[in-house]
């Protein structure tokens, strides 16, 4: 394996293949489970609060809807890393914004697989 | 962080007006972007009233036929005049083109002329192409064989083989992609550009290569390679008509698939 990168010598190489990999595989997923939420939400809209919650509480749905949590989550976080390398070059500056849009991303996740949780329970 | 602005001394003024002669009978005025490293002076924007009817049709024609009779420090790169030598690559009526395949007839309006974008500039619109060259040479663009070719032969291709190379072969290296490419502006240091890329491709497609494997590790990297999102400015300007940004797809393709 090439230990530098082509016209690269400052810095070993850093394989990309494996985030652009999980990009595409993530936007997959996002795209049927988004297909699924658009079917879910028309079905909640005649519901009352307590049938929604119950919607939500079936096994299947709340699987869906957990699995798109998190992969919508992580989706969204690889796209962010990607406009947070191309656009702030300063390296401590790129370090602490890809910190802080995981932190933030996973906080996310975490509030959002809690709440599932609570109509679970 | 990437500039979106430019830089105070790089703003461009309104510079000198040079008139047609007397009795010029069809007249274009071609606003062309001047810059001299021997003042401090800012770059400026000098107008020149052309007489087409006494003039070629492409925009490599009216610029020479400026430098010729109305200003002779007008600085520009030339060779072929027919599209194979990449030299006269520069920013023609807002797209980066071949300066010898633009028809004069196809801007409307002043034909606005500028270096390709985002690059060093040497003198008037001649771009320092130096780091795009480096990076050429980085990605090693010569056939790496393990064996000798047969005494007396050539290395034989199949017609199926040969046709994987259409598309790739014909790139000049006017670099009139990478220029175009916002990834490229951002982060030319590290990322390839399409032109590069492109030409990599070239390399790794061809069936008399041996060196495929080293080729893609070596361009398996999140900012060499990965920084092409797919914009796809350099396949509509590219005034050859290719497309870099398919060639690129085919090396992602290529290392995912291994």
């Amino acid at each position: 394996m090439a230990e530098y990168p082509a016209g690269i010598t400052h810095r070993k190489r850093i394989s990309g293949v494996r985030h652009w990999r999980w990009q595409r595989f993530s936007a997959v997923a996002v795209l049927f489970l988004m297909s699924y939420l658009v079917i879910a939400l028309a079905s909640i809209g005649g519901m009352s609060y307590g049938e929604a919650l119950s919607f939500v509480s079936q096994p299947v749905n709340a699987a869906a809807l957990g699995a798109l949590v998190l992969a919508g989550l992580f989706h969204g976080t690889m796209g962010l890393e990607v406009v947070i390398e191309d656009y702030i070059s300063a390296r401590g500056g790129r370090h602490a914004a890809l910190l802080l849009v995981r932190a933030g991303m996973s906080a996310a996740a975490l509030a959002s697989l809690w709440a599932m949780v609570r109509i679970l329970g | 962080m990437a500039e979106f602005t430019l830089p105070a001394h790089s703003k461009f003024t309104a510079g000198h007006s040079y008139k047609a002669s007397e009795g010029a009978s069809d007249v274009r005025v071609f606003q062309i972007y001047r810059w001299s490293p021997d003042d401090d002076e800012n770059p400026r924007l000098d107008s020149f009233e052309v007489d087409l009817d006494d003039c070629g049709p492409m925009v490599l024609d009216a610029l020479i036929k400026i430098k010729s009779e109305q200003d002779s420090t007008l600085t520009f790169r030339r060779s072929c005049r027919e599209g194979i030598c990449g030299s006269c690559s520069m920013n023609i009526d807002g797209t980066n083109t071949l300066a010898c395949l633009k028809s004069i007839k196809d801007v409307e309006g002043d034909v606005k002329i500028f270096p390709l974008p985002h690059m060093p500039v040497v003198k008037d619109l001649v771009p320092d192409l130096s780091n795009a060259y480096r990076q050429l040479a980085a990605i090693e663009p010569w056939l790496k064989a393990d064996e000798d070719a047969p005494e007396g032969e050539e290395r034989r291709q199949s017609p199926e083989q040969r046709e994987q190379l259409d598309g790739l072969w014909e790139c000049v290296l006017c670099f009139s992609c990478s220029t175009a490419c916002p990834s490229y502006w951002w982060n030319s240091e590290e990322y390839l550009g399409p032109a590069v890329l492109l030409q990599a491709y070239r390399w790794v497609a061809d069936s008399r290569d041996d060196k495929t494997d080293e080729r893609l590790d070596a361009l398996d990297d999140s900012f060499a390679l990965y920084r092409c999102h797919t914009i796809m400015n350099c396949a509509k300007t590219c005034p050859k008509g290719l497309n870099p940004g398919k060639a690129i797809a085919s090396i992602k393709s290529e290392i995912a698939s291994r």
